[in-house]
This record gives C-alpha cells, sequence and structure tokens, in this order.
C-alpha cells in the first residue's frame, strides 16, 4: 500500500468527528427503535395458552384432590396398621404410675380394649367386575400416590389389591 | 372469550403508548447513554451493546420510568451498572470514576449542523467525499467506486478537502 489517507489537523479531526458521531449515532437509535418495536412486538403477541393451560391444570389437579379425597375412607380401612412402638416408647416412664409407659399401655389395655386400634379388614369385592373396577380405581390413585406418598404406601396397596383380587376369585 | 379480547386490546393500547413515550425517551438520552458506555468500555461495539442491554432493562422497568424525575441521570446509572457488569465478567479493574476525566465530546445538534455547514462550503467532489466517508460510513474503496476514481485520486481528494476545511475553520476563527 503505497498510499495513505492523508492527516488532517485537530480542529479539522474535531469537526469531521462531530460529522461522523452523529451518523453512528442516528444508526444506533435506529437499532435501539428496531428492538424496542420487537420488545412491544413481542410484549403485544404474548400467547394467552399458557394462562388457560395453568387454569386447565389447577381443575384438573382439583379433580384429582376431589377424587382421592372420596375415596380416602376405603384407602384407610384398606391400609390402616397398627402403631409402631419405638425403642424410645418402650422405655418412657409414665409420670402418674412410675412405670414404663409401654406395660402402662398393655395394663390399662387389659381394662379397655378399645384404646387399642384394631386393623379394619378391607370390603373384599364379591365379583371379578368388581375387583376389575376396584383395581382400576386404584391405579388411577396410584400414579398420584407415587408421587405423592413413599414407596412403602404404594407397595402397601399394591399387596391389598392383590389380597383381594385372589380373594374373590 | 370476549373478556379476553378486550383485556388483549386494552393492553395492546396501552403498550403501544408506553413505547411511544419510552422510544422519546430512548431517542433523547442515547448520545448521552453511548458517551458513557464508550468511556467506560473504550470499544464502540461493547458500548453499543451495553446500551442495547441497558434499552432492554429499561423497558422491563418502563411502567415506572414516567414516575422518576431525571430520566437521563437514571438511564445513564442503568448504563454505567451494565458496563461495570460487563467489565466484572472479564476481570477488568477500572479506577474510581475514570469517566469523569473523559472531556465532553462535542456531538450536540448544534455543533452537527455547524460542522456540516462547513463541509457543504466545500467543491462538490470534496464534499462527496467526505460525506461518504463520514456521513454515510463508506469504505475508501467504495467511495472511489461511487465516484469512480481510483483510490490514490480519492486520497489526493481528501486530503484537498481536509486543506479547505482547514482554511474555512481558520476564517471562521479570525
Amino acid at each position: 500500500m503505497t498510499h495513505q489517507e492523508p492527516h488532517t489537523d485537530p480542529q479539522v479531526e474535531q469537526l469531521l468527528s462531530t460529522i461522523e458521531t452523529h451518523a453512528k449515532n442516528v444508526r444506533r437509535q435506529a437499532a435501539l427503535l428496531e428492538l424496542v418495536d420487537n420488545l412491544a412486538a413481542s410484549a403485544k403477541h404474548r400467547p394467552l395458552w399458557p394462562y388457560w393451560a395453568g387454569i386447565a391444570a389447577a381443575a384438573c389437579m382439583a379433580l384429582v384432590l376431589a377424587v382421592r379425597q372420596n375415596d380416602a375412607p376405603q384407602m384407610a380401612m384398606n391400609t390402616a396398621q397398627p402403631p409402631v412402638a419405638t425403642m424410645h416408647e418402650d422405655h418412657a416412664i409414665d409420670a402418674a404410675s412410675g412405670i414404663p409407659q409401654k406395660a402402662a399401655q398393655e395394663k390399662h389395655s387389659d381394662t379397655d380394649p378399645i384404646s387399642i386400634p384394631q386393623p379394619v379388614p378391607a370390603q373384599a369385592p364379591s365379583s371379578p367386575e368388581e375387583v376389575y373396577a376396584f383395581s382400576e380405581t386404584e391405579s388411577g390413585i396410584r400414579v398420584y400416590c407415587e408421587n405423592q406418598c413413599n414407596a412403602d404406601e404404594v407397595v402397601a396397596h399394591m399387596e391389598e389389591i392383590v389380597r383381594l383380587s385372589i380373594a374373590a376369585l | 372469550m370476549a373478556a379476553s379480547c378486550d383485556y388483549q386490546s386494552e393492553k395492546n393500547s396501552a403498550t403501544s403508548m408506553t413505547s411511544e413515550q419510552f422510544k422519546a425517551i430512548i431517542l433523547r438520552h442515547q448520545p448521552a447513554m453511548q458517551r458513557m458506555a464508550e468511556s467506560l468500555l473504550h470499544n464502540e461495539a461493547d458500548a453499543e451493546d451495553a446500551v442495547q442491554e441497558a434499552v432492554i432493562q429499561l423497558w422491563q422497568q418502563r411502567e415506572g420510568l414516567d414516575k422518576v424525575t431525571g430520566t437521563e441521570a437514571y438511564c445513564i446509572a442503568i448504563v454505567k451498572r451494565r458496563c461495570i457488569d460487563l467489565l466484572r465478567k472479564r476481570h477488568v479493574t477500572l479506577p474510581v470514576d475514570e469517566h469523569l476525566c473523559d472531556p465532553p465530546p462535542d456531538d450536540t445538534e448544534e455543533s452537527y449542523e455547524k460542522a456540516l455547514s462547513m463541509v457543504r462550503r466545500l467543491p462538490p467532489q470534496q464534499q462527496q467525499a467526505i460525506l461518504m466517508k463520514y456521513e454515510e460510513l463508506q469504505s475508501s474503496e467504495e467511495i472511489a467506486r461511487r465516484l469512480h476514481i481510483s483510490l490514490p485520486n480519492l486520497y489526493t481528494t481528501l486530503s484537498r478537502a481536509y486543506t479547505t476545511l482547514r482554511e474555512l475553520l481558520r476564517k471562521e476563527n479570525e
């Protein structure tokens, strides 16, 4: 490159720099206006379907909870288990009698058998159709239980279904 | 459904009105925002990015922007924050208030008009070459092609234009 752009004095540079800066600012402003237009357009055309999907999901969840609440007594009957005492409870001292609480409970249970919760037998379906319907209800709830309950509860539900199915057949 | 349409149209009208007001604010303060970003980042492209990010942030906060007294200071503060974030990402540290040492550039509309009137007093080819270079931001090759002259001839033309401008400025100052 034998030819170089000529240099100018500071005053001329300042003058030309003013024109150049103005031209650049005009371009930048155009870009910013386009950006604002895009932002405004995206705000305008924001789809409404997420709102409706949210409402539908909430309605479905309410329905599932309502169904589960209706089935809850039956599930409670199927899964009722006597409470398991811990080691700590076994050795705790009853303040009134001065004897271990477990012994006091056993003593009390001799006179009042109602105080010990007994497992309530589930009502077995009488026909294969009822077994099928019952299993279907339980499978529907199972999906919910897998998310909401612990694994032991799910296994207990499934064992109960198998037991009732064998009993009905 | 009618309710949702009403809601949508109401939202649209509110958004368009706000966007016009917002555009006016941005156009008014863009030169100062760009200046602040360039003084901190020392790079035009990075400064433009920082200003764009600041504009996006301002857009998100536009509901309260009309209540802000001194919108220019607010816009500049947002730009400054974006620049500092950018510098932090690059692990660059700057002396405190370095930008205050920079002289304010002469980029007002009045000085632009004055400079332009000076250029318009040049001979036609020199005037065209200067405007293509500094107003249209064309490359030397493109200017030479458009003026149907060689590159050395363009440099000669520009050199003469600079000399003429120097003379005009000297006469102006006298």
